[in-house]
């Protein structure tokens, strides 16, 4: 399995999708660390500098703006920017893992290539958790860049755990561990790096629509079993994702429903993909 | 007594689609034993089974029923597997890497050791002539790809071999350098599958041939069994003027000419010999007269054509 591993982590270097993933959150990461900056004030409180526009009315009536830096308490910035950051990687940085993810894992099932590659003294079911475990290791390093970088930042300017923001994170890569798993399942099914791009989205896209499924169909009644039984049955992103949110405020967290469903379906969707894979005529 | 390489017996597959409904069978009790050392050839035409029957050694395919044995073992069992060479009729390759790199890589799924491997890739270059070539794959031609894909199934210096069409794309020079490699590994005592179109290729190296259709074993044995007198001789004088025609026509009877060139069925040695005669007494010169043989591709045509019919 590690070989597999290995190998996917060197193709995910020479794949643009993977490199623009990477690019993109260090970028986002230095942004932060330059952006904010804690400030120390005489009394001793800590402060975050942040640019705001102001409008001033004139004398003569005339509303100007200007835009002026004002000292943001440092509790205000933790209760906003981190939860913002949580919500952020939840959803945008959530799509744009799967996008350079999916194909990693479609990839080596081409005809002409898997056969070599299951001839070799691999097992399958070694070469398809060894292509899933790195495609998560490129996301996770991804996270580590874009959410580390800024946790590590606020604990050593401020002094202030960032353990709760870091659950938080790993709330959501739990969720994209179970997406991944999707992911997987179908390019064993249908090794169309179009169609597993499109599949995942979708399950991406309807997580929060089906948490909500009980307001969004209410006066759709067979539309609501089908979104019941898509609910139960796919992982819940959308709800891990405001389960990060409680973590990172410390609020207790209604069901832990959500979490356990999504495990059983990490389990489930993994073996099954394993199981198929090694039946499966090549 | 040593195990065969490959034994099968009574392989069955059939490919079931289920949107159609219809069930396909690829093979029909198919049994073979491959003794080793020897090249073995598997010749059929496109869609006869040849494909499904290697996959099925390599562990590619399940089989619907039947056993199958790959020295000795299971082709399911790793271990097995890391004694076989596999080179695909399509391969694909990533194309970003050079030959070195994807030895490597090929070489660590086949779990070979580190120092062994960095030993072995020079040396497999070599062998298929891609030694000292700095191109990355995206830049090689498709004989120099087929070269690469030898260069994999070698590596890990298999006892046996699976090839599909290894001289696929290679001019006559380099088909001459890959039949004497063949011929070399035989000589060390590997066994070779050998699955090619080329008919007089497998004529030339292959010690046992099996021809398959339509998922069966139709025919199986030395290349020498099938390249059999066919009684019929081939005369070829320095001119065709009238009294030649005559003197064929007195011996043999009314025969068609191209050029110089005839063929004919004689009843028996002594009208041959009249024919001679016949024919330095005109007189013409006898150019040649030879005996016409059955080949392979001959064989396997009647074969496929009779089938068609």
């Amino acid at each position: 399995m590690r070989v597999a591993f290995l190998h996917t982590l060197r193709e995910a270097f020479q794949r643009r999708m993977s490199l623009v993933l990477l690019a993109v959150c260090l970028i986002s990461a230095i942004f932060y660390v330059i952006q904010f900056r804690f400030e120390t004030g005489p009394d001793g409180q800590v402060t975050v500098p942040a640019v705001m526009e102001q409008r001033e009315v004139l004398p003569d009536g005339q509303v100007v703006s200007r835009t002026v830096v004002i000292q943001r308490p440092l509790h205000l910035f933790m209760n906003e920017n981190m939860p913002g950051q949580l919500n952020f990687t939840g959803f945008f940085w959530l799509i744009l893992g799967a996008l350079a993810a999916v194909p990693l894992i479609t990839s080596f099932h081409e005809t002409g290539w898997v056969e070599l590659l299951v001839s070799k003294n691999i097992s399958r079911w070694e070469l398809l958790l060894g292509r899933y475990l790195a495609a998560f290791a490129q996301f996770a390093a991804a996270l580590l860049l874009v959410c580390g970088v800024p946790a590590l930042h606020v604990w050593m300017g401020t002094g202030i755990s960032t353990l709760p923001f870091l659950k938080g994170v790993v709330l959501i890569l739990f969720g994209y561990a179970c997406t991944l798993a999707f992911s997987t399942l179908l390019a064993v099914l249908q090794p169309s790096v179009g169609l597993v791009a499109v599949v995942t989205f979708a399950q991406l896209g309807l997580s929060p629509v089906l948490a909500q499924r009980q307001d969004q169909f209410k006066e759709l009644p067979s539309v609501r079993v089908i979104a019941d039984f898509l609910y139960h049955v796919l992982p819940k992103n959308d709800e891990l994702r405001r389960m990060s949110i409680d973590v990172f405020y410390s609020n207790p967290v209604e069901s832990w429903a959500p979490l356990w469903s999504s495990a059983i379906f990490l389990v489930v969707t993994l073996a099954a993909a394993c199981l198929i894979f090694q039946r499966k005529s090549l | 007594m040593t195990t065969p390489a490959v034994e099968t017996s009574n392989l069955v597959k059939t490919y079931r689609e289920p949107l159609k409904r219809r069930a396909v069978d690829a093979l029909r009790g198919v049994s073979v034993r491959v003794e080793r050392g020897i090249i073995f050839g598997l010749l059929g035409q496109n869609g006869a089974g040849k494909t499904t029957f290697t996959k099925i050694l390599l562990s590619l395919v399940q089989p619907t029923s039947g056993q199958v044995q790959v020295l000795g073992g299971s082709p399911t069992d790793a271990r097995i597997r890391s004694r076989i060479g596999y080179l695909p009729e399509q391969m694909r390759l990533p194309e970003l890497m050079k030959a070195p790199s994807l030895l490597r890589l090929m070489g660590q799924y086949s779990g070979m050791d580190r120092r062994a491997l960095e030993q072995r890739i020079p040396e497999v270059l070599e062998q298929v002539g891609l030694a000292g070539n700095k191109k990355v794959i995206q830049a090689y031609s498709k004989g120099m790809r087929q070269r690469l894909g030898l260069a994999q199934a070698l590596l890990n210096d298999p006892e046996l071999l699976f090839l599909d069409e290894p001289t696929e794309g290679l001019d006559p020079l380099a088909r001459k350098q890959i039949r004497d490699l063949l011929l070399r590994k035989r000589a060390e005592g590997k066994t070779i599958l050998l699955n090619s179109h080329i008919l007089s290729e497998v004529e030339m190296i292959c010690d046992e041939v099996v021809i398959v259709n339509e998922g069966q074993v139709v025919r199986a044995g030395k290349p020498a069994d099938f390249i059999r007198a066919t009684g019929a001789y081939r005369l070829r004088v320095a001119a065709v003027t009238d009294a030649v025609h005559t003197a064929v026509q007195g011996v043999i009877g009314p025969v068609s000419w191209e050029g110089a060139t005839t063929t004919f069925t004689p009843r028996d040695r002594s009208q041959l010999n009249a024919l001679v005669d016949r024919l330095r007494a005109v007189p013409v010169e006898i150019e040649s007269l030879e005996p016409i043989r059955s080949t392979l591709e001959d064989y396997f045509l009647e074969l496929v054509q009779a089938k068609e019919k």
